[in-house]
This record gives structure tokens, C-alpha cells and sequence, in this order.
């Protein structure tokens, strides 16, 4: 068998925004810089599936030249991250987010993005614009890419970042790096569940690599539901279509009953949960409790419609949005018909953000000498609720990690080469390919996905987050040792790429289900039923996944703060998320 | 204890098929044929075709077609999966439906399809095929 090794400075694990603003930021320092791509190029992980909003403190944006609010400054924008976060934000990383944010801005535009409009707070643009502009400037200075190909493991000597093992996905041969930094860059875990909102590669395997070479891992409990998200028909199911429609152009939604079932909430709560993007947390947080509640959609989901909105402005404003009703790929003529005629379509709350991940301080290193991370696959700015856009996150995370890498390379020793531990990681991959016969794993992934999207949804409970990780403790034990490939050839076989995801789709949710378990309180997009309050007086504190052995120590660290100290006290779920609001500025916008 | 597929597994040595959700229910009523370009190069010296019956849904896709192929009949099936958007973004899914070209996760089913991929000469496996010679760029 043939066989690679590639030496470089800096590898970067991820194809998309983070990935690709680490690589320019390390190459730019004149680090040798190979990027990986686990899709095709520019058109894998979320990013090309956002909007996309860039949010940018509102004085810079005027400052620009756009409609940005000039009464809005760094610290406003700062002070209401925190307060949207419920103040479990790592205040240094939200400096960070506030600080950046106007340079990574300009530099898009100098690279050639396209801007649709601006307002208050944000520009909007296209994911997809994003990551063209970012390919031609990785192309333009050298960035080595690698497409189709999954990491597999990291090779460590000494505690430090020696090397890397991945798969060529398409040829099925291995591929070995010697490398001196890593850049983990891999975005969210959405694969976990079913139905959801992701690309079909994002399955995580970066958080977990990065768990198990050393780097804790934390906030996993926190997890983003979009609201309003297409369930029906099949073609469309995980489009944010509807989500957008109802965002911009408003509409009604109702439970299987008819009840427009957001009249039941504070009016305040349900006027900024609607039109601001505190739509993710509650009206996915109103939308699932209908739905559990047994006044649900057939597919598990709400019903979305024009409601009382005449036809005529409804249309004009969704053909901003959608011209002609073509949304990307989409044609979506007969969803402008079904709304025309007064009916309604199926939406659900499916996942859409991790805001928590691999921990990494404010120059993003993580616990291992030489590896960092970057974007949604880190512990982020966001504390347990996102409003402002991930998009800024992703790449001010990935400008400062791969410019930090590069340097940390720079004066790195030479790497040494251990051949042992590539082949015995080799030997560990290898596993579902040779084992005769067994478990199919695209079998084990769907029946795990059903029951995370409803164990570990926006509503949860003790007892059902304790039966959720026995059965995911059960799958680890009895059932993966067990998969196995029907072909046994290497070329793109999807079972085994499968199987291998489905090794870090069982330990991220049982990391995050064990997290969820032990935080006893609600706060942000982590509901318990079982303890329906915000508990300042004992909860300001990140939840921490340790290794422990193979096993997990769920642990706790204070919340990270600079200039805002959080208030004491207990308070009711939607009480809390009323003050959060209430403490927001008056900038507007949807951020 | 709730297992996905073990307990049953151990039971009677074969395997259960996945749980029914109701999206799946509605599929039961009408069945279609699917026949598929078949080519595994590191084995076969020429390509075949195999044929599936999936149960049909109003306003289903190719690529869900080819999905219930994958996790319920077929295991040995290659179609572009391990990465891609679903939603008509990416474009990764392009392949020929009844001899037209199209995006498979975008191309309703109406009835009876034949699946190909664009051209006999890129093919890496069944549906799959190379866009780029190199594997990584420089």
C-alpha cells in the first residue's frame, strides 16, 4: 500500500470559515500551511449553509459606510453578548469577538464578498460568498487544501503536537502528517441528531480528537435549536427557509389544535423572542413544549402560515428574501403557494449551534502544546444563548489561532517521527473494515439521532437525560465494538466512514447528556423541567468534560468575567430570559 | 435498557430494521423501483446495475431514495454522503436521473428512476465520482 506522509508547519482540520481564516492567518505569518477538508472545498461544514449575518459593533459599521447605529459602540455591543448569554460568556473571548470584528470585516469586503443589505448591528451577506472569497485568498498565498479527507487522530510526543493521521475518503488510503500545530477547526456536531440543520459531514470528530489528545472540553450541555425550520416535504427537511420567512416577514404559528400557542407568554417576551434572534431559544424552547405536550405536528413539529397577513405585502417582502421563490437551491414555489392559499407547512426546532466545545483561552490554545481551536468546534463568546452571529465568531477565532499557531511553530523543535503510533492508529481504524460481520452502522447512527433530538432537545429532564445516557453508554459497550462494514473495499466506503463518526457522535453525546444531567438549573437553551430556574447563587459555572481514563469526570470552573460581575439570586426560566432582554440596549436590529 | 439494534440482534442472529417514525408510515403505501449504476473498479471489470424497491412519499427526493437504499437495503452502496448539503448548495450530489442531469437531493421522485453518475470516465464508485486529480493541492 501506498503510503503518504506530508510535512508541514501548521495543519488545519476543517473546511470551512474558521478553517479557512486559520489558514490565511497562519500562512500570512509564512508558515508552511496545509488545510483539510472533510467535503468539497469551500462547500462543506455550516458556513456555506448561513444566511449569513456578520454582526459588527454599529459606530464601526456607520463608519464604513453602512446603515450601522452610530449610538452603538464596543462596549454596548459587549455588554449585550453578556446579557444575552445569561453571563455565562468568557468575557476575554467576548472582548475579543467585539474588538475584531471590524478588521475581519474589511478584510471580506477587500476580498471580495457581496453584501446584500446592512442594518443596526450586522451586514448580511451569503455563506456561500463568504467561502469563495476565502478560497481565493487561501489559493492566492499558498495554502496547500486537501479535499474529501476526515482526520482521523492526533500523534502527540511529549505532551506536544507531533503529527497527524487522516483518511483519504475517496482513494481509502491513509494519509500521515508531521506537523508542529494543529488548528482544529470542525465546527459543529449536528450528525448526532435527526432531523437537523447541517451539512452531512459535520459529525465532530475534531472536539472529540482534541478531547482525547488532553484538551477539556466544556458547556456542552448548551445547544442551539433553530426555530421555524422546514419538516416537510422530505427535499426541504433542515432548510431554515421558513425560519427566515418568519423572522423577516412575520406569518402565524400554531399548534396541531390551531392555537397560535405564543399568546400564552408575555407579551414583551414573545415580541423580542419573534422578532429578534432571541427566536432561536424561545420560540424553540414554546415550540417543543407543544409538541411534548402532545399538540404537535405528525413529523414532531408546529404549523407555520400567513396567519392574518395580506398576500401582497407578505409576498413582496419574501421575494426580497427569495426571488421568484428560489431560495440557494432551492425552488420553493409550492411552499409561495401553500402560504398564498391560506395553508400552513410543518416546522420544527432542530439543532443548529454548539455553544460550547473545546476550551481554549483567549489566544486560543487549548491544554495541548501546539493544538488550538477555532469557531463553533471552541467554547465560544456565547455563554449558554447566541444571538450575535457565528459567523463574526468563526472567523475572529480563526484569524488569531492560526496567526498564534504559525508563531508557536516558528519556534517549535523539529518534529520527531514515531511510525509505532501511526500504525497502531492505523490498526485502531482499520476495525470496522476487517471485523467479518456486525452491527450496520448507519443503523446505529439513525436510532442514536432520533432519541438525541428528543432526550436532548431544548426541553430536557433528570430522568430522561439519565435514561438517554444509559442508552448511549449501553450503544458504547455492546454496540460499537460491533460495527462492520458489508464491503470490505477501501474506495469510498461510507460504512466505514460512518462507523468511525459514529465513535465521536456516541462520545459527544454522552459528554453533553452527562453535562445537561449535572447542571441542575435552566439557563440559556438548557431547559430542565426538573429544575425550572436560573440559579445564580450556584450556577455561575462552566460545566467541564475532563478525561478521566476512558471514562469522563464531569467537573466545574467559574465563569471567566472582566467588567460585568452577574447579579446573585434564583429566578424563574422565562422570568430570567424577560430581564435578559430587558436588559439589552436600544440599538435594534435582530442582534 | 433500550439498545438501537443489539438485544434483537442477539435474539434472532438478524437484524432489525430501523424504527418506524411517521414520516416513514406514510412511505408504506406505494412502492417504487430504483435501478442504480453499479461499479466498484477495484473488483469489477464492468459496471452493472441493481434495482431496490423503496416506498414512495409525496415530495420525496432521489437522495432520500438513495438514503433508504443505503441505511435499509444496501450497505454497500456509494452515493456522495459523507459530506454535502441536501438543501441544492453544494452541487456535490450531481448525477443523471432517468438520463438528465440533475442534483439528486434536489430532483423530485415520481415514479419509477434510473440513477447514473455524469460520466463513466470520473467514476471512483457507483454514484461517486473524482473531481480533481490530486488529493492535495498546491
Amino acid at each position: 500500500m501506498k503510503q503518504e506522509t506530508i510535512e508541514t508547519d501548521v495543519l488545519i482540520i476543517g473546511g470551512g470559515g474558521a478553517g479557512f481564516r486559520a489558514a490565511i492567518g497562519a500562512r500570512e505569518k509564512g508558515a508552511e500551511v496545509v488545510l483539510l477538508s472533510k467535503g468539497p472545498l469551500a462547500r462543506c461544514g455550516a458556513t456555506p449553509m448561513a444566511g449569513a449575518d456578520f454582526t459588527v459593533d454599529g459606530l464601526s459599521l456607520s463608519q464604513m459606510g453602512f446603515d450601522g447605529e452610530p449610538r452603538d459602540s464596543k462596549e454596548t455591543f459587549f455588554s449585550d453578548i453578556v446579557h444575552q448569554g445569561y453571563y455565562m460568556n468568557n468575557q476575554k473571548l467576548v472582548e475579543q469577538y467585539v474588538r475584531a470584528a471590524p478588521d475581519r470585516l474589511k478584510e471580506l469586503i477587500a476580498w471580495g464578498i457581496k453584501i446584500i443589505h446592512s442594518e443596526e448591528r450586522a451586514i448580511f451577506t451569503s455563506g456561500v460568498s463568504i467561502m469563495d472569497a476565502l478560497l481565493r485568498r487561501a489559493r492566492s498565498i499558498g495554502v496547500r487544501m486537501a479535499e474529501d479527507v476526515m482526520l482521523l487522530d492526533l500523534v502527540t510526543g511529549g505532551g506536544k503536537i507531533e503529527g497527524a493521521l487522516a483518511l483519504d475518503i475517496k482513494s481509502g488510503e491513509f494519509i500521515r502528517f508531521k506537523t508542529k500545530a494543529v488548528v482544529m477547526a470542525t465546527g459543529g456536531w449536528h450528525k448526532a441528531f435527526w432531523p437537523n440543520t447541517g451539512m452531512r459531514d459535520l459529525s465532530g470528530e475534531g472536539v472529540v480528537i482534541a478531547h482525547r489528545a488532553g484538551a477539556d472540553i466544556g458547556n456542552m450541555e448548551f445547544i442551539t435549536f433553530a426555530c421555524n425550520v422546514l419538516l416537510s416535504p422530505m427535499k426541504w427537511l433542515g432548510s431554515i427557509a421558513t425560519y427566515m420567512l418568519h423572522t423577516t416577514v412575520g406569518g402565524e404559528l400554531t399548534n396541531q389544535r390551531g392555537e397560535a400557542f405564543l399568546d400564552k407568554y408575555d407579551p414583551y417576551v414573545v415580541q423580542k423572542g419573534t422578532t429578534m434572534e432571541w427566536n432561536k431559544s424561545f420560540i424553540s424552547f414554546a415550540a417543543t413544549k407543544e409538541v411534548r405536550e402532545g399538540r404537535g405536528s405528525p413529523n414532531g413539529g408546529i404549523c407555520y402560515g400567513r396567519g392574518r397577513a395580506d398576500w401582497e405585502p407578505f409576498e413582496f417582502v419574501a421575494g426580497i428574501l427569495f426571488p421568484n421563490w428560489k431560495y440557494k437551491g432551492l425552488d420553493l414555489s409550492e411552499l409561495g403557494e401553500k402560504l398564498k392559499s391560506g395553508e400552513t407547512v410543518e416546522v420544527g426546532s432542530l439543532v443548529e449551534y454548539f455553544d460550547g466545545g473545546i476550551v481554549v483561552n483567549e489566544r486560543f490554545e487549548t491544554a495541548v502544546p501546539g493544538l488550538y481551536a477555532a469557531g463553533e468546534c471552541a467554547l465560544g463568546p456565547f455563554g449558554s444563548n447566541r444571538i450575535a452571529a457565528a459567523i463574526t465568531e468563526m472567523l475572529v477565532h480563526g484569524a488569531d489561532a492560526g496567526e498564534n499557531a504559525a508563531a508557536y511553530a516558528a519556534a517549535a523543535d523539529a518534529r520527531k517521527t514515531d511510525a509505532a503510533a501511526f500504525d497502531e492508529k492505523e490498526e485502531a481504524a482499520l476495525r470496522p473494515l476487517v471485523r467479518p460481520k456486525g452491527l450496520r452502522p448507519a443503523q446505529v447512527r439513525r436510532c442514536i439521532q432520533e432519541k438525541a433530538h428528543k432526550h436532548l432537545g431544548p426541553i430536557r429532564n433528570g430522568r430522561e437525560l439519565q435514561a438517554f445516557v444509559d442508552f448511549v453508554s449501553a450503544i458504547k459497550r455492546d454496540e460499537l465494538p460491533q460495527t462492520a462494514t458489508s464491503s470490505k473495499g477501501r474506495m469510498y466506503n461510507k460504512e466505514w466512514v460512518d462507523a468511525l463518526e459514529l465513535e465521536s457522535i456516541v462520545h459527544l453525546l454522552e459528554a453533553a447528556a452527562r453535562s445537561a444531567l449535572f447542571r441542575t438549573e435552566s439557563r440559556g437553551v438548557h431547559y430542565r423541567e426538573d429544575h425550572p430556574y436560573t440559579d445564580n447563587d450556584n450556577w455561575l459555572y462552566e460545566s467541564l468534560v475532563k478525561m478521566s481514563g476512558d471514562d469522563f469526570e464531569i467537573t466545574k470552573r467559574p465563569v471567566t468575567c472582566t467588567t460585568i460581575t452577574p447579579p446573585r439570586g434564583v429566578v424563574s426560566y422565562l422570568d430570567m430570559m424577560k430581564k435578559m432582554m430587558e436588559a439589552h440596549s436600544d440599538v435594534g436590529g435582530h442582534h | 435498557m433500550e439498545y438501537c439494534l443489539g438485544n434483537k440482534h442477539k435474539r434472532d442472529g438478524k437484524m432489525e430494521k430501523n424504527r418506524t417514525t411517521p414520516r416513514e408510515k406514510n412511505m408504506t403505501q406505494k412502492k417504487i423501483t430504483v435501478k442504480v449504476f453499479r461499479f466498484d473498479p477495484s473488483v469489477d471489470t464492468e459496471p452493472h446495475y441493481a434495482t431496490y424497491e423503496v416506498p414512495f412519499s409525496n415530495g420525496m427526493s432521489v437522495m432520500n431514495a438513495l438514503d433508504y437504499i443505503y441505511q435499509n437495503l444496501d450497505g454497500t452502496l456509494a452515493y456522495y454522503d459523507h459530506a454535502g448539503c441536501s438543501l441544492g448548495i453544494c452541487a456535490r450530489c450531481t448525477g443523471k436521473i432517468n438520463g438528465k442531469a440533475g442534483l439528486f437531493c434536489q430532483t423530485p421522485v415520481e415514479g419509477d428512476t434510473c440513477l447514473e453518475p455524469l460520466s463513466l470516465s470520473k467514476v471512483v464508485k457507483d454514484l461517486v465520482a473524482t473531481r480533481r486529480g490530486e488529493s492535495v493541492e498546491d
